[in-house]
């Protein structure tokens, strides 16, 4: 893949290119199986570098440990890798992303859970560690395990799963209610358009 | 203007009346700034839901979201008295969606289902696009210029949220015909979540019905459908025993429906609550025991759900609304 190529991408998954020069880039990707895969993990990146801009002051977590009663110390890093090659991750995002970090809620008032979705990192869990704990000062941040619960206090901590990931039973019945609900949407400003959510997810995440 | 002076007037001023007749006939679609702007963009909302419905189209395009990217392409066909369309994707295993007047049916092969719901009649009150009703009270709009789209020219519309409760629009629409050419739909804080491009559109004046005939028979497949008497009847009358105590401002009622579901053929309480843009439903459906229950968020490209159990029954927000408003509305669904 040439140099110029990626440069157009990455431009183009920065919302960069617009007009018809996006949808030529688009059936571009679309024809080519290593700019899509490509695409893929640009969005990965970009998307886990904006949920977890708010951890960053001035160090990003270049460790993780774990001590022996379960607590998971986050200790800051130098400096975010920059993406080479496509599999290359911000430093702190993909340890928290593959880590499953558990984060203390700022007042101490209960615990947010993060989990991964479908290979994406999900932070909501993030916020509230760069709000506040133990330490948080001096750059290192403690959570205690007895604070990781698995029920949240508030729902909007957990992981959003994509229901295509979900018990058959379950995205079966959500794929029923989709397009029962789809059918209300069509009613309004989009037509159809809706249900292109349906014909790209499929329920199984294909 | 008298008898006299409409007598001498000179072939210049006739002219210049002419070009001023014209001008004023576009000003509707002139894009302009501040109150005018806003109004423009009522005017080219309210073209582009007549063109969806009214037009025949052909058109490839490209459906954005997260790590998705999928080609797929529309046909649309309007006649008097229906519409056909039919929705089917270009990358990947063959899916479609096709709609008539009675029906839309999903044909889902990687999940050897079919899905099919009856279709509802395609009446846009036109009055939500009144700049004095409406939607307007929690969105604001304008119009601009937008770049070209399939090599035609558009006219970019936003429709902005005012809370964090609803998404918001980037409308790209045909100057010519109003047809939605690509759209965005964005957070309060202006970030794309989804996107539909078209890399290309044609209008013909015929549709074959063989383009509008689906490519995949479903033989074999699961069929889920809504459209058959209940098998089970609720405890009590529907309507009895469920209410919304939260919802954002501005969302009403706009429809209570019970039906079966397609799934579990189960009785299903369906409220829609709208603000006139946005569409939430809540699904209250008595869940079989050997049925597992959705907890917690979930969701699917822009579109968030929301479950939770009360008692027998399974509660399920959908919509295309933030994450948040499905929690919450979800939470604060109670029994009576």
């Amino acid at each position: 893949m040439t140099e110029d190529r990626c440069e157009t991408l990455s431009a183009f998954v920065d919302g960069e290119v617009a007009g018809d020069e996006e949808a030529r880039i688009l059936d571009g990707v679309l024809a080519d199986e290593s700019l899509t895969r490509r695409w893929v993990s640009y969005h990965l990146i970009g998307d886990a570098i904006r949920q977890h801009a708010h951890f960053r002051r001035g160090a990003e977590p270049e460790s993780v440990t774990v001590d022996g009663a379960g607590a998971r110390t986050i200790k800051p890093a130098p400096a975010i890798i920059t993406p080479v090659g496509g599999l290359a991750l911000a430093a702190s995002v993909a340890l928290v992303a593959i880590l499953g970090i558990h984060a203390l809620s700022p007042k101490g008032t209960g615990v947010a859970q993060t989990t991964t979705a479908g290979g994406a990192p999900v932070v909501g869990a993030a916020t509230a560690v760069a709000g506040g704990g133990p330490a948080a000062d001096e750059g290192t941040l403690t959570i205690p395990a007895h604070r990781v619960t698995a029920a949240a206090s508030s729902m909007r901590q957990l992981a959003r799963q994509t229901w295509s990931d979900a018990a058959p039973d379950v995205a079966t019945r959500l794929n029923g209610y989709l397009v029962t609900h789809n059918e209300h949407l069509a009613n309004g400003l989009h037509g159809m358009h809706p249900y292109a959510r349906i014909v790209a997810y499929d329920g199984r995440g294909n | 203007m008298d008898h006299a002076a409409r007598k001498n007037f000179s072939a210049t001023g006739r002219l210049m009346q002419c070009v001023a007749s014209a001008l004023l006939a576009l000003a509707p679609f002139v894009v302009q700034g501040g109150t005018a702007s806003e109004e423009s963009a009522h005017r080219w909302l309210a073209k582009m839901a007549e063109a969806i419905r009214t037009l025949n189209y052909d058109g490839t395009f490209v459906y954005r979201n997260e790590d998705r990217m999928e080609s797929m392409r529309i046909i649309h066909r309007a006649s008097p008295g229906e519409e056909r369309e039919r929705m089917f994707s270009l990358t990947g295993t063959p899916r479609e969606v096709l709609r008539d007047k009675n029906k839309v049916t999903c044909i889902l092969p990687d999940s050897q289902s079919v899905v099919v719901v009856k279709s509802r009649p395609r009446s846009v009150a036109l009055h939500v696009f009144d700049p004095q009703e409406g939607f307007t009270r929690f969105y604001r709009l304008s119009a601009h210029a937008g770049e070209r789209v399939a090599g035609r020219k558009t006219t970019r519309v936003s429709v902005q949220p005012i809370d964090e409760y609803r998404y918001g629009y980037r409308l790209w629409l045909d100057q010519l015909t109003g047809l939605l050419l690509k759209s965005e739909l964005v957070s309060e804080q202006g970030k794309a979540l989804e996107q539909i491009v078209y890399t290309n559109i044609r209008l013909p004046a015929h549709i074959p019905d063989d383009l509008l005939a689906p490519a995949i028979s479903g033989e074999g497949y699961t069929w889920y459908s809504n459209d058959y008497p209940v098998s089970r009847t609720a405890s009590t009358k529907p309507g009895d025993q469920w209410v919304v105590t939260w919802v954002p401002k501005g969302f009403e009622v706009s429809d209570r429906i019970y039906d079966p579901s397609s799934v579990s053929r189960n009785p299903v309480e369906h409220l829609v609550y709208s603000d006139g843009l946005a569409k939430m439903s809540v699904f209250i459906e008595l869940l079989d025991d050997a049925k597992e229950s959705l907890l917690g968020p979930s969701g699917m490209g822009a579109i968030n759900a929301y479950g939770s159990v009360i008692g027998d029954y399974q509660v399920t927000v959908v919509g295309e609304v933030p994450e948040i408003t499905v929690e919450k509305v979800g939470q604060s669904v109670r029994r009576r």
